[in-house]
């Protein structure tokens, strides 16, 4: 069975449209809040299950494998492993569109930087973050590297106040 | 191999509820194991109902693995009405699965739904077409209606009437309207003619969950189970293409479900019905599609009381969609409600209906026995 | 529960199709799996559907095409999860054809990319995390914050995370991922509805590619295509009534168990899957299908997979958790040639997802392109080896969906 169709090389266009800007959507109380309101204090807040005993950053609500909720929450240590890490080749203008706008010409990344995410797990904790490596060479980050969370002098109540981890001291022998 | 619910739940339906998606969802499960006496890990399957357009995310059950209890577990997830995810999972527990959880939400106050309507409309002509939307094609569908078979809107409006007063004892419902009399619905606002305020279903935020397992298991455990007799799903073609004076789809899956639970009249068989009618004058199309009565004459069964709270064939006890319409939760609600009346001993056999997409293109209907 | 085969096959050709639209595309793939079967649309009792709706702007568009796909009357079941949906549509319709519901059953899965405003699918994709970015801006994300999460995130999702945590536990190097990436696009060559096709392409040529974010290089990065995909299942009844002319390829058991989030829930929180590779939802599944399927040893028994990866590091690491390869060790057999079109085990002879991928269809095309082999219909891409056994997988969300399909030449094993 064969479709009749005349062959165009291009459908007509119409438009339409989706807007995904009028949604609204509810968060739970309590719990990015005051992970935020730690990080002001340069401290880490998790939540405890009380189930299995995993400690999830950022705080979570619900835990899967105990199919509970959790009401714990607790204080996670500012130091980490470095499970993985990723490093951006130089960023220069043209390269980095987020949304459509250029992040290298408007400033909000700096020409000629390479940026280094590393996938980090507190210790103690069952979660794993995405922050930047600051303060180190790309060459010189390897996995399972030590790192310490670096928090901003001037914390102004938001996420970014973690601005990332940087090497701590590692074991040498 | 019959199939049983064993165990059900679900949230009291508002709008702006004050819940995430996610504790919606957990609370709708949680309590649906409960009522059944199970655990988490007595759940072989998860089927779960969501829809990307309603919530607002590219896969919507993405982030509610944990909150529905499908942590590594054998899952899927239907998108439309959460009768269809009871069918999947009947046919998973015919194949591999003893027992399975199905769960469906839809938090209407995200997004406005009949926006969505307007997406499901095809991109080339009609969605151009600006005013075209599920409410105005209501419009359309019901004056095609009333015109053909000399329907009046007192009639719809008695159907709307019967189920608002029928939502307003039940606590599940959304709109509760204590009093209501057929002046108010004939006076209340026009959102299209003849497609009323009072006589279109509310949309509202709600989650509802049920616990299906097969016969073995349910010995085994000797749980508490309303049987699901017979079952049949179809859909229609497109609105255009379509003859909109009767809901052709529900009389295919209608006379399927019948056949396999071994009804000839449903009238005489079936002791009460629990249907989603989001307009009120479907409710009309839906009994003729039923076969409760001949097509065309809805409205004598309407006006003959036959389908009030206290007749010989109650539809919407609960109130129906009038009471409130959670979209994608919308079918189990009704699924609930029959089970929940079979089990206080109010009839031995149910018929249980849902709709989805625009005007009742795809419609699904299960028997169910106490 | 009775026994399931496919018993016909039909897709279009993958690419950017601006050619035809959403509904023109799925009636091709529907109508030429039906011809392919042999059966009429007479025969056909229900469909299974699904795609990732949020790409296409049509809500729920299997209603807009019934007619055009003979749905007319028939029940018409969707779901939708993520990347794996053509997977979970090959596994609905299994089970509505195993259950014993019906008899004849027509899955297809589909996506139109191309439809999309901006390049690449990305309205659809921002709208996997669009609530959860709203909600970090309104809890003060700065800028510079948001542009370094997406410069990983922009191209490959939280995949890139998952290939430097692949690569920092197995001890690959970024060559085994040209590798396999040159692969890819040289069996795409061969495979006349793929989409990136590049006959002679060698691993140097991916290397030569711009690095996007240190492992992922442009080179290893799928495509948007747009496709559709359809495959006809019937009950063993059903065959012996119907005749087909052409083998089978049966499916003897399928799994499909979901993970944890790998990246963040709802709102931003923590997940407790520290491995981004671990993939414990995929090692259940494939031991699941397994069983079911009564293989007991999936390196001996199995002759091929079509393994769904978008990049290159995935196709390495589930062919260990599928059981092909010990864990760690799955670099080794690319180096070897192991796994190339004319290896000892074959794995994506068709190009695989990352040379294509209409994300719809794609997972329904693994478990197409395996009953093709099985069949022996893969023509350019047909491997030389006979094939008994094939195992088709998709994963989907955050890399936490996944579902294992074992296909065969028999009904079952002794």
């Amino acid at each position: 069975m064969a479709l009749i169709k005349e062959k165009f090389k291009e459908t007509k266009r119409v438009f339409g449209e989706w807007n995904v800007g009028a949604y609204r959507w509810k968060a739970p109380k309590g719990y990015l809040d005051e992970f935020i309101k730690a990080l002001g204090e340069k401290k880490i807040l998790g939540t405890l299950c009380s189930g299995c005993g995993r400690i999830y950053v950022p705080p979570r609500e619900f835990c899967s494998r105990c199919f509970r909720k959790i009401e714990t929450k607790t204080i996670v240590s500012n130091f980490g492993t470095l499970l993985a890490f990723l490093v951006s080749p130089p960023l220069t203008k043209g390269k980095v569109l987020i949304a459509g706008i250029d992040a290298v010409e408007s400033g909000w990344l700096k020409e000629g930087e390479e940026i280094i995410l590393g996938i980090v797990n507190f210790d103690g904790t069952s979660s794993k973050l995405v922050l930047p490596v600051l303060n180190v060479k790309p060459t010189d980050v390897f996995v399972g590297m030590r790192v310490r969370a670096v928090f901003s002098e001037e914390p102004k109540g938001s996420l970014s106040d973690l601005i990332g981890v940087e090497p701590a001291e590692q074991v040498k022998f | 191999m019959k199939i049983g619910i064993v165990g059900f739940y679900a949230l009291p339906q508002t709008y702006d509820v004050e819940m995430t998606r996610e504790e919606s969802v957990f609370a709708a499960a949680k309590g649906a194991l409960k009522d059944a006496g199970l655990e988490r890990e007595d759940i072989d399957t998860v089927v779960s109902a969501s829809s990307d357009f309603y919530d607002g995310r590219t896969i919507s059950s993405s982030m509610l693995i944990g909150a529905s209890g499908a942590y590594l577990k054998d899952e899927s997830k239907a998108e439309e009405d959460g009768l269809f995810a009871v069918l999947y999972a009947i046919q998973r527990l015919r194949t591999y699965h003893r027992t399975a959880l199905v769960v469906a939400h839809t938090h209407s106050w995200t997004f406005n739904p009949h926006k969505v309507s307007t997406f499901m409309l095809d991109p080339l002509f009609d969605r151009q077409n600006e005013l075209l939307n599920d409410v105005t094609l209501a419009a359309l569908q019901a004056n095609a209606y009333m015109h053909s078979y000399r329907v009046s809107e007192e009639d719809i409006a008695l159907a709307a009437l019967k189920n608002l007063e029928n939502a307003s004892r039940n606590p599940l419902a959304f709109r509760r309207i204590v009093g209501i009399t057929l002046d108010e619905i004939l006076d209340s606002e026009i959102y299209s003619t003849p497609i009323r305020e009072l006589t279109m279903a509310p949309c509202c935020d709600g989650a509802a969950a049920v616990v299906l397992a097969r016969e073995d298991v349910i010995e085994d455990l000797s749980l508490d189970a309303v049987w699901i007799e017979g079952v049949g799903a179809a859909t229609d073609s497109y609105i255009r293409d379509r003859d909109l004076l009767e809901m052709n789809s529900l009389g295919i899956a209608a006379k399927k479900a019948y056949e396999m639970s071994g009804i000839n009249n449903p009238l005489d068989e079936i002791d009460f019905a629990e249907v989603n009618e989001r307009f009120a004058y479907q409710e009309l199309m839906i009994y003729e599609a039923l076969k409760l009565c001949q097509k065309g004459r809805g409205k004598y069964l309407i006006r003959s009381g036959i389908t009030e709270r206290d007749g010989d064939f109650p539809v919407n006890i609960s109130g129906g969609s009038m009471g409130g319409d959670s979209i994608i939760a919308n079918g189990l609600y009704r699924l609930i409600e029959a089970a929940k009346l079979i089990k206080r001993g109010f009839g031995e056999k149910a018929l249980v209906h849902s709709q989805w997409g625009l005007l009742a293109q795809k419609n699904i209907v299960f028997v169910l026995r106490g | 529960m009775r026994r399931v085969a496919i018993i016909g096959c039909g897709q279009t050709k993958h690419g950017r199709r601006t050619d035809i639209n959403q509904a023109e595309m799925v009636s091709e793939a529907v109508w030429k799996a039906i011809e392919d079967a042999g059966i009429g649309i007479e025969d056909v009792e229900a469909f299974a559907v699904g795609n990732m709706q949020g790409f296409g702007g049509i809500a729920h568009p299997e209603m807009i095409f019934s007619d055009y796909i003979g749905a007319f009357g028939k029940p018409v079941q969707r779901v939708a999860t993520g990347g794996t949906v053509g997977g979970s549509v090959a596994q609905l319709a299994y089970y509505q054809v195993a259950s014993g519901m019906f008899d004849v059953v027509v899955a297809v899965a589909w996506e139109k990319h191309s439809d999309s405003a901006e390049p690449g699918a990305t309205t659809g994709l921002l709208h996997v995390a669009f609530a959860n970015l709203s909600y970090m801006f309104k809890k003060g994300l700065d800028m510079r914050s948001f542009a370094i999460m997406g410069l990983a995130g922009a191209a490959a999702g939280i995949s890139a995370y998952q290939a430097a945590q692949y690569m920092a536990k197995s001890g690959c190097r970024i060559d085994h991922y040209d590798m396999v990436a040159a692969k890819a696009r040289r069996n795409a060559a061969k495979n006349k509805y793929a989409h990136l096709k590049w006959p002679d392409c060698r691993p140097e040529d991916i290397a030569k590619t711009e690095m996007l974010i240190w492992p992922m290089r442009f080179g290893h990065v799928c495509p948007a295509s747009d496709g559709a995909s359809a495959i006809v299942l019937a009950s063993e009844d059903a065959i012996k009534r119907l005749k087909p002319e052409k083998p089978v390829a049966w499916i003897l058991g399928i799994a499909a168990y979901a993970d944890e989030e790998a990246d963040q829930g709802e709102s931003y929180q923590g997940t407790g899957v520290l491995d981004y590779s671990a993939q414990i939802g995929c090692i259940l599944s494939a031991k699941k299908a397994y069983e079911r399927a009564k293989i007991s040893d999936p390196r001996k028994e199995v002759d091929m997979a079509e393994i769904y990866a978008p990049f290159p590091h995935q196709e390495l690491m589930f062919s260990e958790k599928l059981g092909f390869f010990d864990e760690g060790t799955a670099w080794k057999a690319v180096e070897e040639g192991i796994t190339e079109i004319d290896g000892d085990f074959p794995i994506c002879p068709s190009g695989g997802v990352n040379a294509t991928n209409a994300i719809g269809s794609s997972g329904l095309q693994r478990v197409l392109e395996c009953a093709l082999q099985i069949m022996k219909k893969a023509e350019n891409h047909q491997v030389p080896k006979d094939v008994e056994v094939a195992v088709a997988h998709a994963w989907g969300g955050q890399v936490q969906f996944n579902t294992v399909t074992v296909l065969s030449d028999k009904p079952k094993r002794w």
